[in-house]
């Protein structure tokens, strides 16, 4: 697997869901929905947390 | 090697440093070379497509997850439900209140006091609720849901989703739409038949159902010397009624801001004829807002409604505690109170306290007084209460039907009462029917006929269920009461009552399993929402 392609999909991976994270937090504070309720916006934050991790050692491994 | 001659191969070789292995032709390690090399570009490929692939999921997902959000949110059905269990708690429905009435019970929550709240935060701009409760009531014979109006009022709009007498009542009954008569020995053929000749008023019981006001007046409740009430001081709001054949309404009162309690005192009389405001006068406080304890004076008050239509006339003496009304001279023969009375003490008006004299047809009183000084026995009919410490509540019954006496030597005392009250016998009259409630005694009373507003709750499993709408519009907001008690947002909340009258009283619970709010709208297009947003935009209500 390519150190770079990785490297660009887990930085993919934290922004997207960190975005996400602010996105859904926002809605539940203004608006709480059963849908909000229902997918908890911190599975976005866990998933944001794991993309970093990724990023790290994708480019630990790289140099 | 079709097409390379051997010099074009051994040219490339040097080039690209081949080196042949044992027994290897020069082009034949040229093909191995080529083939590594259309190897290598393809895991290449592959691991761009899987990557690809990752990166377009990790960014569709929280789109698509907002589009639901959104849709969701927008309600363009213009239906949502709300579910509220103990194990499963809803971010709109935020449970049972306060924790003091209430505890857990298995997958249940029992109530044991009276009222308890529940707070809701509708998910959006909707016009109707239709609340459903599955509850389970434990010698609690009545059961009331509802929803609040005017919380400083103590304005309370109320269903009932459980009433033992009328569940268990074996008479025949008719019912039209959600109005039910039932009739002792039957007589009427339809409801409205009913409703065009009711019998006598005392024969009939109501829950939840109104009469029309009656057409004849009978000739006894013109008939008489004019009330008053001079032998007595009342302290605070009160309200009376009397009636009249077309006669003005004319009202002498005296009263006394005693200041007893900070804040200003201000005095409103109100009259009304059918739930018609004719009259109304607004007196400002006397000055004194500090509780100095002293009164400026006696204040007179004239009022005078002339030309009224025939009919029962209903006046409200509108004042805090700190007012005392000292006289109350009608122009009309009957003054009868309703519910509740306060008599006063008498200090800063006469010398020594004076005895007072009251008759009511309730059957269960409560008679309490908030002084020292009112500490006494009372008696009502031929029973003497001793109430013997402040604030306690002494509750009486009344051993028969009608009219009875209370005698109060000193004054000062809080009757509480399920009827009507009055000075003297002759300015008592009943203008109203028996009003069925968790204690009434259809037998005791003599009651033939029952007509109610009631609808029996489902039964579902172990569970009764029951539903009531409201219009949310004309219900008060609150702020939501957040997992700690404390108040959280803005106020947009609306507060539902479950009651449950003299629970505590009777050591009776009732149990709720579930709750189930139905919020309920006009549904809307895209056009719909799209000018939502733009009136959202501009700062402007729809």
């Amino acid at each position: 697997m390519n150190r770079d392609e990785q490297q660009c999909t887990a930085a993919t991976l934290y922004r997207v869901c960190a975005l996400s994270w602010v996105v859904f937090v926002t809605i539940e504070l203004l608006r709480p929905t059963t849908v909000t309720r229902l997918f908890s916006p911190h599975l976005f934050l866990v998933a944001c947390f794991a993309g970093v991790l990724w990023y790290y050692f994708s480019r630990k491994a790289q140099s | 090697m079709g097409g390379y001659d051997s010099l074009y191969c051994e040219r490339v070789a040097r080039h690209c440093e081949l080196r042949c292995e044992r027994g290897e032709a020069i082009y034949e390690a040229i093909l191995r070379q080529h083939r590594l090399l259309r190897y290598a570009r393809n895991d290449r490929m592959k691991d761009i497509n899987i990557m690809f692939l990752l990166r377009t999921i990790i960014r569709f997902v929280p789109i698509i997850l907002l589009v639901w959000v959104g849709v969701s949110a927008l309600d363009m059905d213009g239906f949502t439900r709300a579910v509220w269990t103990p194990r499963d708690q809803s971010p709109f429905i935020h449970g049972l209140r306060p924790t003091s009435r209430v505890e857990a019970s298995g997958n249940a929550i029992r109530l044991t006091g009276d009222p308890v709240y529940l707070s809701v935060s509708p998910p959006g701009d909707y016009e109707r609720a239709i609340v459903k409760l599955w509850f389970r009531s434990n010698q609690q014979p009545m059961v009331e849901l509802g929803a609040t109006v005017n919380a400083l009022a103590g304005q309370i709009l109320l269903y009932p989703i459980w009433h033992q007498t009328l569940e268990h009542i074996s008479w025949p009954s008719i019912r039209e739409g959600d109005i039910v008569l039932y009739q002792r020995v039957p007589k009427y053929i339809d409801v409205s038949d009913f409703l065009d000749a009711p019998p006598e008023l005392s024969r009939i019981a109501t829950y939840h159902a109104e009469l029309p006001e009656t057409k004849t007046l009978p000739a006894s409740w013109m008939q008489g010397a004019t009330a008053s009430l001079t032998s007595a001081s009342l302290r605070g709001f009160h309200e009376f009624v009397t009636v009249t054949d077309g006669k003005d309404v004319v009202l002498d009162i005296v009263y006394m801001d005693m200041n007893r309690n900070p804040g200003a005192d201000p005095v409103t009389v109100r009259v009304y004829q059918s739930g018609r405001l004719l009259f109304e006068k607004t007196i400002k406080d006397d000055g004194v807002e500090a509780d100095t304890n002293a009164s400026l004076g006696q204040q007179k008050l004239h009022i005078a409604v002339e030309k009224p239509a025939a009919g029962i006339v209903k006046v409200e003496l509108n004042a805090n505690a700190d007012v005392y009304w000292r006289e109350i001279r009608l122009s009309l023969p009957k003054m009868t109170f309703l519910s509740n009375v306060t008599v006063g003490d008498e200090v800063g008006y006469l010398s020594t306290p004076r005895a007072v004299m009251l008759f009511t047809d309730a059957q269960h009183l409560t008679v309490f007084t908030r002084h020292a000084e009112g500490v006494q026995k009372v008696t009502v009919g031929d029973e003497v209460v001793d109430v013997a410490v402040p604030h306690e509540r002494y509750q009486v019954e009344s051993r028969t039907a009608g009219l009875s006496s209370v005698r109060i030597p000193r004054g000062d005392v809080v009757l509480v009462t399920d009827g009507l009250l009055a000075f003297s016998e002759s300015a008592f009259f009943d203008p109203f029917p028996v009003r069925l409630d968790d204690r009434t005694d259809l037998e005791k009373l003599n009651v033939d006929y029952v007509l109610a507003r009631y609808q029996s709750p489902k039964k579902e499993d172990d569970w009764l269920v029951a539903e009531a709408a409201f219009d949310l519009p004309s219900l008060e907001r609150e702020r939501a009461i957040g997992p700690h008690g404390e108040p959280v947002g803005r106020a947009e909340s609306l507060r539902f009552v479950v009651s449950a009258p003299r629970i505590g009283d009777r050591d009776a619970s009732v149990e709720v399993a579930r709750i189930e709010v139905e919020f309920e709208r006009e549904p809307r297009g895209f056009a719909d929402v799209f000018r939502i947003l733009l009136s959202k935009l501009k700062g402007t209500r729809i």
